[in-house]
C-alpha cells in the first residue's frame, strides 16, 4: 500500500486504534473513567484534524483503496468529519450520566468507537459486501450501547427490542443484497451500476430486481426508522442512557443515509426512476406520523424519538427531490446537497437538546418526564436559554442551523417539476408548522410551569458544558454562515454523481 | 432438480419465509433470535446456489458465505448477551412482557 | 461396484435423491424449530437444519462452506443458544404461551412473503447464471480472502472484537469480585487470535461461551 492510501484510510484507522486504546487503558489503569474519557476526546481531535488535512490534501479528487472496495472522496471526507463530531459530543456528554449510574467508561467510549467506525466505512465503501459488513459494524455496538444500562431493566428492554428488530430488518436487507448480487455478478458498486446501466430502460424491472429492490428498501427503511417501520425507535430510545440515546438518534439514522447514498444513488441509480413514488409515500408518512405522534408524548426522550422519526421524513424529502429530478440534472444534486446538509445541522441541534436532558440527568432518579423541565428558565437561566435555542432550531426558525436545513429541503423539492414533489414541500411546510407545537410546549413548560418543590440546583459538569457550548455554536454558525457546509456538501454531492 | 438454480433458491425462499414467520409469531426472544438464524441460514444458501451455478461468482460465493456466517456469529453473541442481561432484570425470556414502556 | 446412474425403481438421479432429501429435511427441522412448543427441541431441531444445509453446501459443490456450517453453526451457534436457552428457561416455563395471539396474520404475511419470492424465482432471468453447476475451488477461496475480499476480512476482526467487549460486558454479573478489567483483557487476546474468518468467529463465540458457563456454574 503507498503512502496515500494509507493516508486515505487513515482517520478510520485512528478510531479503531481508539476504541481498542479504550480497553488497554483500562487494564493498564483500572477504574481511570476520567483518563479514557480525556484520551478519548484528544484522540477524537486528532482524528478530525486528520480527516481536515485529508480532505485538504486530497481535494476533489477520490483516492481507492483495497482495490476499490474503499474510497476517499468528498462524501467520505464529509461524512468522517460529521460522524467523528458527533462521537466527541457524544463522548464529552457520557460521563456525568454514566458516573452516577456507576457504568464504566472504557466498554462504553470502545463500543462507542467501534460503532463509529462501523458509521465512517459505510460513507466509504464502494463494495456490497463491505456495505453489510459496515452496517452490522453499525449497529451492533448500537444495540449494546442501547442496553448499557444493564441494571435498568428499561435499558435492556429497549435493548432487545432494538436488536431483534434490528437483526430482522439485517437478514432482509441481506436477503436483498444477494438478490442484487446474484443479478450483477459483482459485489463492486461501479460494476453493479454498469450492468444496470447497460439493461434497457424497458427491462430494468426484472421480478427479481424488484424483489431485491424491495427488500433493501425494507431493510434501510427500518435503519432509518422511516414510517412504517419505526416500530422499535420509542421504546429504543426512551429505554437507553440518556446520552446514547443523543447518539442512536443521529448517528445510525446519518449513516443509514450514507448507506443509501452508497448503495441506492451509487450503484442503483439507473433505477431510480422507479422508487420516486415509495419515497415519497415513505417521506410523507414518515414525518407526518412522526409529528403527529409527538404531539401527545409526555416523556421528552419519546417525544424526541418521534420527532427524530419527523426528521427523518424531512430528510427523505431531499432524497425524493434526488430520485424525480432528471438524471445529470443540476436539480438532481441539490436533492443530495439539501440531504447531506439537513443531516449536518439536524445532528448539532438533536445532540444539543439530549445534552440538556443528560445535564439535568446527572443526579440518578431525574426521570426524562416533561415535568422535569419545569421551572428550568429560572432554576438554571443558562441551561434553559441553551435548550430553547436547539427547540428554535429544530423548530426551523431562522437564523439558526435548522432553518436552512429545512430551506434547501424545501428548494429542492420544489425545483423539481413534479406534482409529487410539489405536494410534498407544502406537507412538509405544514409539518414544520405542527413541530413547531410541541417544541413549544417544552419551552412553555420551562419558562411558565412551576418547579416542584424538591429540585435541587442543577450542576452542569465541565464536559457537558464543553459539549453544549460547541453544538450551540454548531448551530447557530450554520445558521448565520451556512456557506462553507453548502459548498463542502456541493463537493460531496459532486463526488457521487 | 439438483442441477437447476431455480430449485435452490425455491428452497432458499422457503426456509427465509418460515423464518420470517417465526420471528413474526414467536413469544420467546431466543426463539426469535433462532427465526433469525434461519433466515440468514437461507440468504447463505441463496449466495452459495448464485455461485455454483454463475462461473464469475464460485469462489466468491464461499468466501461471502463464510464472512457471512461470521456475522451472524457475532450477532447471535449479542443477542445473546442482551437476553440474559435482560432475563436477570425481568426473569422472563417471552419479549411481550416487556412493555413497561407502553403508555 | 458401481452405482447405477438413476436410483432403482424411482428414475431419477442420485443427485435429485440427495436433494431432496437434505432439503425437505431442512425445511421440516425448521417448521420445527418455529412450530415446537418446546423450546428446547426448537434448538436441538435448528441443529438438525443446519446440518442439512450443510449437506445441501456439499452437495452444491461447496465443501469448504459446508464444513464452516458445521463448525460455526452447529458446533458454536447452536451451543451457544442452547446454553442461553438453560439460562433463560424457568422451570415453570409455561409451554402453551408460545406464539403471539395474532399468529394467524404472522402465517398469513409469510404465506404471502413464500408466494412473492417463488414467483419472483419462477419468472427472474439470471444474466449471469449457466445451466451447468461450477466447482469451488478451494485454494482460490484462500487467496479471494486475502486478495479482493482483505477489507471485509479485516472488518469481520473488528466486528467479533466489538461483538466480544460489549458481549462479555452485557452478560456478566455485577455482584462478582472479578474486576471489570479482567474480563476485557481475555477478550483482547481471544479476539485478536490469528486465523480465518472462522477461527475468528469461532474465539469470539468461545469467549462468550466461557462466561455463559461461569454464570450457569455461580446460580444458585
Amino acid at each position: 500500500m503507498s503512502a496515500q492510501e494509507w493516508l486515505a484510510i487513515g482517520p478510520l484507522l485512528a478510531v479503531f486504534a481508539l476504541a481498542m486504546l479504550a480497553v488497554v487503558l483500562d487494564i493498564a489503569r483500572p477504574g481511570r473513567d476520567r483518563l479514557v474519557t480525556g484520551v478519548m476526546v484528544v484522540g477524537l481531535l486528532g482524528a478530525i484534524a486528520l480527516t481536515g488535512y485529508t480532505a485538504w490534501y486530497f481535494g476533489g479528487g477520490e483516492v481507492e483503496v483495497f482495490g476499490g472496495a474503499y474510497v476517499r472522496d468528498a462524501l467520505t471526507s464529509f461524512l468522517d468529519l460529521l460522524f467523528l463530531s458527533i462521537a466527541l459530543l457524544t463522548i464529552l456528554f457520557s460521563p456525568d450520566y454514566l458516573h452516577p449510574r456507576r457504568l464504566p467508561m472504557a466498554e462504553y467510549a470502545s463500543t462507542l468507537m467501534f460503532a463509529i467506525s462501523g458509521a465512517m466505512l459505510l460513507g466509504a465503501a464502494r463494495d456490497l459486501l463491505v456495505l453489510f459488513l459496515a452496517l452490522e459494524l453499525l449497529v451492533l455496538p448500537g444495540y449494546m450501547l442501547a442496553g448499557y444500562a444493564k441494571r435498568d431493566g428499561l435499558s435492556t428492554e429497549g435493548a432487545i427490542k432494538y436488536f431483534l428488530l434490528g437483526s430482522f430488518s439485517s437478514a432482509i436487507f441481506l436477503f436483498g443484497l444477494a438478490l442484487v448480487w446474484g443479478f450483477a455478478g459483482s459485489t463492486r458498486i461501479p460494476e453493479v451500476a454498469a450492468v444496470l446501466t447497460s439493461l434497457d430502460g424497458a427491462v430494468s424491472l426484472t421480478p427479481a430486481l424488484t424483489m431485491g429492490l424491495a427488500l433493501l428498501t425494507a431493510g434501510v427503511a427500518f435503519k432509518i426508522a422511516a414510517v412504517p417501520f419505526h416500530y422499535w425507535t420509542p421504546d429504543a430510545y426512551q429505554g437507553s442512557p440518556t446520552p446514547v440515546t443523543g447518539y442512536l438518534s443521529v448517528g445510525p439514522k446519518v449513516a443509514a443515509f450514507a448507506l443509501i447514498l452508497r448503495l441506492f444513488v451509487d450503484a442503483l441509480a439507473p433505477l431510480k426512476a422507479d422508487w420516486v413514488p415509495f419515497i415519497v409515500v415513505l417521506a410523507a408518512l414518515t414525518m407526518t406520523l412522526g409529528n403527529l405522534v409527538a404531539l401527545t408524548q409526555d416523556n421528552i426522550k419519546r417525544m424526541l424519538a418521534y420527532s427524530s422519526i419527523a426528521h427523518t421524513g424531512y430528510i427523505l424529502v431531499g432524497l425524493a427531490a434526488y430520485a424525480a429530478a432528471p438524471p445529470g440534472s443540476d436539480t438532481e444534486r441539490a436533492g443530495l446537497e439539501a440531504l447531506l446538509f439537513y443531516s449536518a445541522a439536524y445532528s448539532f441541534m438533536n445532540l444539543g437538546a439530549f445534552a440538556v436532558v443528560t445535564a439535568l440527568q446527572k443526579r440518578t432518579g431525574v426521570t426524562s418526564q416533561i415535568t422535569t423541565f419545569a421551572g428550568l428558565g429560572r432554576r438554571a437561566p443558562l441551561l434553559g436559554a441553551l435548550m430553547f435555542l436547539f427547540l428554535l432550531s429544530l423548530t426551523g426558525i431562522p437564523p439558526l442551523a435548522g432553518f436552512w436545513a429545512k430551506a434547501y429541503v424545501i428548494i429542492a423539492a420544489v425545483q423539481v417539476d413534479s406534482p409529487w414533489l410539489i405536494g410534498l414541500a407544502v406537507l412538509t411546510v405544514l409539518n414544520a408548522a405542527a413541530a413547531a407545537f410541541y417544541y413549544l410546549r417544552i419551552a412553555v413548560v420551562m419558562y411558565m410551569g412551576e418547579p416542584s418543590e424538591q429540585t435541587a440546583p442543577v450542576q452542569v459538569g465541565r464536559l457537558v458544558s464543553a459539549g453544549l457550548v460547541l453544538s450551540a455554536v454548531a448551530t447557530i454558525l450554520i445558521g448565520l454562515v451556512p456557506g462553507p457546509v453548502i459548498a463542502f456538501a456541493q463537493e460531496a454531492a459532486r463526488a457521487l454523481l | 432438480m439438483s442441477q437447476s438454480l431455480d430449485a435452490y433458491l425455491v428452497l432458499a425462499s422457503l426456509l427465509f419465509c418460515i423464518g420470517t414467520f417465526g420471528f413474526l409469531a414467536r413469544r420467546n426472544a431466543i426463539a426469535m433470535l433462532m427465526s433469525i438464524e434461519l433466515m440468514i441460514n437461507a440468504v447463505n444458501l441463496v449466495i452459495v446456489a448464485f455461485g455454483a451455478f454463475t462461473p464469475e461468482l464460485a469462489d466468491r460465493a464461499s468466501v461471502i458465505a463464510l464472512i457471512v456466517m461470521a456475522v451472524a456469529a457475532a450477532e447471535a453473541t449479542v443477542g445473546l448477551a442482551i437476553v440474559i442481561a435482560i432475563y436477570r432484570n425481568r426473569r422472563t425470556p417471552l419479549v411481550d412482557e416487556y412493555h413497561s414502556m407502553r403508555e | 461396484m458401481a452405482l447405477p446412474p438413476t436410483v432403482p425403481y424411482f428414475d431419477i438421479a442420485w443427485d435429485d435423491l440427495l436433494f431432496l432429501t437434505f432439503g425437505g429435511l431442512m425445511l421440516a427441522a425448521a417448521l420445527g424449530v418455529v412450530l415446537g412448543r418446546n423450546i428446547i427441541r426448537s434448538g436441538l431441531a435448528m441443529i438438525l437444519s443446519f446440518a442439512a444445509l450443510a449437506g445441501i453446501y456439499a452437495l452444491l459443490g461447496a465443501p469448504l462452506v459446508a464444513a464452516a456450517q458445521v463448525l460455526i453453526y452447529i458446533g458454536a451457534i447452536s451451543v451457544l443458544v442452547l446454553f442461553a436457552i438453560m439460562l433463560t428457561q424457568s422451570k415453570s416455563g409455561p409451554a402453551s404461551l408460545v406464539f403471539h395471539h395474532q399468529a394467524w396474520a404472522a402465517a398469513l404475511a409469510a404465506i404471502v412473503l413464500a408466494l412473492l419470492l417463488v414467483s419472483m424465482v419462477a419468472g427472474a432471468e439470471w444474466p449471469r447464471a449457466v445451466a451447468e453447476r461450477v466447482h469451488t475451488a478451494t485454494g482460490d477461496v484462500a487467496r479471494l480472502l486475502f486478495d479482493e475480499f482483505v477489507l471485509p476480512f479485516e472488518v469481520v476482526s473488528v466486528l467479533l472484537l466489538a461483538a466480544v467487549i460489549g458481549g462479555v460486558f452485557l452478560a456478566k454479573r455485577e455482584d462478582t469480585d472479578v474486576p471489570e478489567t479482567e474480563a476485557g483483557a481475555r477478550q483482547v487476546t481471544l479476539g485478536s487470535e490469528p486465523g480465518g474468518a472462522s477461527g475468528r468467529a469461532a474465539s469470539g463465540i468461545a469467549s462468550a461461551t466461557i462466561v455463559a458457563a461461569e454464570d450457569l456454574g455461580r446460580r444458585p
